[in-house]
């Protein structure tokens, strides 16, 4: 474990210095002047857009962040042999979890700064309510499994746009599958169903993670959804963690 | 000589293309052991296998007769890679100690770095590093954890004259203090100045083994490289 939160820190350094962190940062202050524009645009519930808008801009900054940082973070290191010094100190599986640990921690880090960022706007606007903790938690459970599925496919592919790519699949598919399946549960026939279904079961239900809309009405989630959703993320994250260990065993560097 | 690491009929192909063919060789302790070879020779990919990050088809690798295990290559084995680049967003410093408490033992990072001459350093980006300083910071972070074997993939490359002089002078030290040194190279002129020891992988196999007098006797010849190239056109 020592091993893992070492190499996790100096991956959290290295996250925090680099420029797509610092760029994400500046994007999210500029999204924050956007957001004010759709207020003023909004004819009612102004409190309400600042609220969902300003969440989803963290959302969007924070996807970016993990999927491209990670997947870049993963083939620089490939291309620059740092890979094998740290697989020569720490092993495969511990070099895996010290990597998606950095990146958990480097998006705590941008939470923080985010959401202190968007508390401050939201309450120069008088939109603020303490709602929106319970909805940066629910964002830091979804990011956390986005990190565990791109560091998957940086394993399996070589090359990182392929990896950037099935990660942004896995995470647009996953906010969309709840609605597909909503639509197809209806469908007589069974065949398709059952398929929209299984697909829906495998991807990680990222609509039951969201509490974005609570926060949106000012309300907060109960414990019992908290701990639930809690659950399900570290065990969906062990399960893509042994998986990507056994792909990266077998792998040849 | 104690040996320490063997490698034992070594086969490896990449998509039915063989890159090593029964390769056979054995590392002795305190020898600077050179491996020689043109380009795409199959070099990296023998060092790659001893460091378990590639399998070979067949064959094995052993340490001290025994089968050569994930923990000893994480103990007693350090590796500067081929074209290594520290990454630029860490401080030596920063990374050397952050990968020391990885490490059951290590030598002290400011000691490090002052051994190969990076003291002054310690506290600059390595993104600022030039080609020579990173090769030199590669070292340090060889012996970090006071390796019995280190392994050194092209330790010369895109250095100037300097930083190549540098790096013999790091080999030499190291072989003093009685570390077991496995390097490979291209450049003949370096090899002949401090390997004791050479082998030459031509085509996937070792066509000579042993200390480069009996290689020069052999071809009844005085110069290295028309000895080397008599080796390698024997094929």
């Amino acid at each position: 474990m020592r091993k893992i939160l070492s190499l996790s820190v100096l991956g959290l350094k290295q996250v925090r210095r680099q420029k797509l962190f610092v760029a994400m940062v500046f994007f999210f202050i500029l999204y924050l002047g956007f957001c004010l524009f759709l207020g003023k645009l909004s004819v009612a519930h102004a409190d309400k857009v600042l609220r969902d808008t300003g969440l989803m801009g963290i959302e969007i900054s924070l996807v970016i962040l993990s999927i491209f940082g990670l997947s870049l973070d993963f083939a620089r290191e490939r291309s620059t042999h740092t890979l094998d010094i740290y697989l020569l100190h720490l092993g495969r599986s511990a070099y895996l979890a010290a990597k998606m640990l950095s990146y958990i921690l480097a998006s705590c880090l941008y939470l923080v700064i985010s959401g202190l960022a968007l508390s401050i706007f939201l309450l120069l606007y008088r939109s603020f309510t303490p709602a929106i903790f319970g909805a940066l938690y629910s964002l830091l459970l979804k990011i956390t499994l986005v990190i565990a599925f791109t560091s998957l496919f940086a394993v399996i592919f070589s090359s990182p746009l392929l990896a950037m790519s099935a990660a942004l699949f896995i995470y647009i598919g996953a906010e969309l599958l709840p609605a597909a399946w909503e639509i197809m549960s209806r469908t007589p026939n069974v065949y398709e169903r059952g398929v929209i279904y299984t697909i829906y079961a495998i991807f990680p239900n990222f609509s039951r993670l969201d509490f974005r809309y609570l926060a949106v009405w000012g309300n907060f989630p109960s414990w019992t959804q908290i701990v639930q959703v809690t659950i399900y993320t570290l065990a969906y994250l062990v399960c893509v963690y042994l998986l990507n260990t056994i792909v990266f065993g077998k792998k040849e560097l | 000589m104690e040996e320490l690491i063997s490698v034992r009929n070594v086969s490896k192909s990449f998509s039915s293309r063989f890159v090593l063919k029964g390769i056979n060789l054995e590392v002795r302790k305190g020898e600077i052991f050179g491996l020689l070879g043109l380009n795409g020779a199959g070099k990296t990919t023998l060092i790659k296998i001893i460091l378990k990050f590639l399998r070979p088809d067949k064959g094995m690798v052993m340490w001290k007769n025994s089968l050569l295990t994930d923990v000893v290559i994480r103990d007693k084995i350090g590796y500067l890679p081929e074209n290594f680049f520290p990454p630029s967003q860490l401080k030596a410093i920063e990374l050397l100690e952050g990968l020391a408490s990885t490490c059951t033992s290590t030598l002290p990072p400011p000691q490090l770095l002052k051994m190969v001459g990076l003291e002054k350093e310690a506290g600059r980006y390595l993104g600022f590093y030039s080609r020579g300083m990173m090769q030199r910071f590669g070292v340090a972070l060889c012996l970090l954890k006071d390796p019995e074997v280190v392994i050194m993939d092209e330790p010369t490359l895109g250095l100037d004259i300097r930083g190549q002089r540098q790096m013999f002078d790091l080999m030499t030290s190291l072989k003093d203090k009685g570390k077991t040194i496995i390097f490979s190279s291209h450049i003949l002129s370096q090899v002949q100045t401090i390997a004791d020891v050479i082998s030459i992988v031509n085509r996937g196999r070792i066509s000579f083994g042993g200390r480069i007098e009996e290689l020069l006797n052999l071809h009844s010849t005085k110069v290295f490289e028309e000895a080397f190239l008599k080796e390698i056109e024997k094929q």
